[in-house]
């Protein structure tokens, strides 16, 4: 069974079923920054604050 | 492009942008600078202040400031893998990111908490500035001690208006009033310069209020906040990273324009209570600049929160749209009912609201907690990264995301599992905790047992039951 949606709502779920029209999850370089701000930068701080 | 098509494209976006409908690529232009300026005047607001108030009961400024920094980007790192993939590659808001994990109807759970978690800070925010333009209006003679109790819900009540008006045109209304705003965010460093150069010598000295006899504790409890503060964001980012293209352009304003600027401008709050007993930069700029000062600091106040109170209302008027009553309601009426319930609260319990903040906090993360840690196993882990665009708005048995009734007992098992970790770790009202708390926070763990629930639900039951199209 098929359901009825807003005909733009479609029109936008046709276009985004496409791979290439979706935007792009994180990439490498954003990987690498999300860890250093993320992961590194806090593990540093958690050192730093701790040994003040 | 013809100037006809331009001009069909550009209503189109409008709809889009005031909808919770996907964004197509061509409608996604935000840039990073233009997202980092968005986040970070969403993320600067008082209630830094008032977080910075709570690390300085427990830590003195330069351990106070360690936790807090590690904490808030520990948090706001669990918030972009939570919510941020499905939100950036398909242009859709934080609600409809949860549509995978908690089903086609479960998805009201994380949308009742939206609500309440934005409610709830832009209540704080404005019942803050209510409070602040008092107190400037005392010190100033223009009213007398103990009188504006008039002002406070006028205050409240223009605040509101404001915020109505600005969003009337959508997300640009967002962007534009961030272009503006962002400017509070480096008069928050002079205010900070301010106290540090004045009073380092007090700041030194000073000790914390109620810390514990426990230095680990204490120093926990800093991390701990940082990041239940930042998990708190959950609501506020899927709204405005859908408005860029990709993962590359939005990683680092979020980290750096989103997550960042809260330890920063925290420390002002840190400041301020352990010198002068007082959080709240209006009154202590004061004492110690003159009533020039204070007049500068209520202009930040009052810049700061309704930059992040118009993109409460926007995000939170977004996450209104998923429910069927509202999806075809017209944009001015779904900006009234986002943001009735802030106008009710600031009028009606200002005070209660006020003085229960650390309680509120503490439940935030007793609720984002789990959730992030179900949306980051379920994405990366059980689905591999597979997400079906078409069933997040199917709310029919034919989604693949209708699990049993609409509901994913996955998540809902995984949500009680977390929240009973929190609450067993630290007591959200009471800050009473038990051990391993002082070594592993309570929001880390709430959010590794949620996950592991989730999956040990979904493959022992979900999949085999051929569930949630997996």
């Amino acid at each position: 069974m098929t359901e009825k949606l807003n005909a733009e709502l479609e029109r936008r779920l046709k276009i985004l079923e496409n791979p290439a029209e979706q935007g792009e999850d994180y990439d490498a370089a954003s990987w690498t920054w999300l860890v250093i701000l993320g992961v590194i930068l806090p593990a540093i701080a958690l050192v730093w604050g701790w040994q003040l | 492009m013809s100037s006809t098509s331009q001009h069909h494209h550009l209503e189109d976006l409008l709809e889009a942008d005031k909808n919770a409908w996907p964004l197509l690529k061509s409608e996604r232009t935000w840039g990073s600078w233009k997202l980092g300026i968005t986040l970070a005047t969403a993320a600067a607001a008082t209630w830094c202040y008032i977080i910075g108030e709570y690390v300085g009961y427990y830590l003195n400024f330069d351990k106070g400031f360690a936790a807090l920094f590690a904490g808030s980007m520990i948090g706001m790192l669990i918030v972009a893998l939570a919510a941020g993939p499905i939100c950036l590659r398909f242009g859709v808001d934080s609600i409809a990111s949860t549509k995978p994990t908690f089903g086609s109807r479960g998805w009201v759970i994380p949308a009742a908490m939206q609500q309440i978690s934005i409610i709830g800070w832009n209540s704080l925010l404005l019942i803050f500035f209510a409070k602040s333009t008092t107190q400037l209006l005392i010190a100033l003679g223009i009213i007398a001690e103990g009188g504006g109790k008039l002002l406070l819900p006028a205050t409240i009540l223009l605040a509101c208006s404001l915020v109505f008006i600005i969003l009337l045109r959508g997300s640009s209304g967002v962007d534009r009033i961030s272009k503006i705003l962002v400017a509070h965010v480096f008069v928050g460093f002079w205010m900070l310069y301010i106290i540090i150069s004045q009073r380092w010598g007090d700041l030194t000295a000073a000790t914390p209020a109620y810390a514990s006899a426990s230095p680990l504790w204490n120093y926990t409890t800093g991390v701990e906040i940082g990041i239940v503060s930042l998990l708190s964001w959950w609501p506020y980012l899927g709204a405005m990273i859908r408005m860029a293209p990709n993962g590359r352009t939005a990683a680092v304003p979020i980290m750096v324009g989103m997550g960042a600027p809260v330890p920063l401008l925290c420390l002002i709050g840190i400041a301020g209570i352990l010198v002068l007993q007082v959080s709240d930069p209006a009154e202590w700029l004061r004492t110690i600049g003159g009533p020039t000062y204070g007049i500068i600091a209520l202009l930040f106040v009052a810049a700061a929160n309704l930059g992040t109170a118009v993109a409460g209302v926007y995000a939170s008027a977004i996450g209104l749209r998923h429910f069927p009553a509202f999806e075809r309601m017209s944009w001015t009426t779904l900006l009234m009912l986002a943001i009735g319930p802030v106008v009710l609260v600031g009028l009606v319990i200002p005070e209660l609201f006020f003085a229960n903040f650390g309680t509120f906090l503490a439940f935030i993360g007793l609720a984002f907690a789990p959730l992030c840690g179900i949306q980051i196993t379920d994405y990366y882990f059980l689905r591999k990264r597979n997400i079906s665009i078409r069933w997040i708005f199917s709310n029919g048995d034919h989604s693949g995301y209708w699990f049993t009734g609409g509901f994913n007992i996955a998540a809902v098992a995984a949500m009680v599992a977390g929240c009973g970790t929190y609450r067993y770790l630290l007591n959200p009202v009471t800050y009473e905790s038990h051990s391993p708390y002082e070594y592993v926070t309570a929001s880390l763990p709430a959010a590794v047992v949620a996950g592991i629930i989730y999956a040990l639900v979904t493959v022992f039951f979900n999949k085999p039951a051929k569930k949630g199209g997996y």
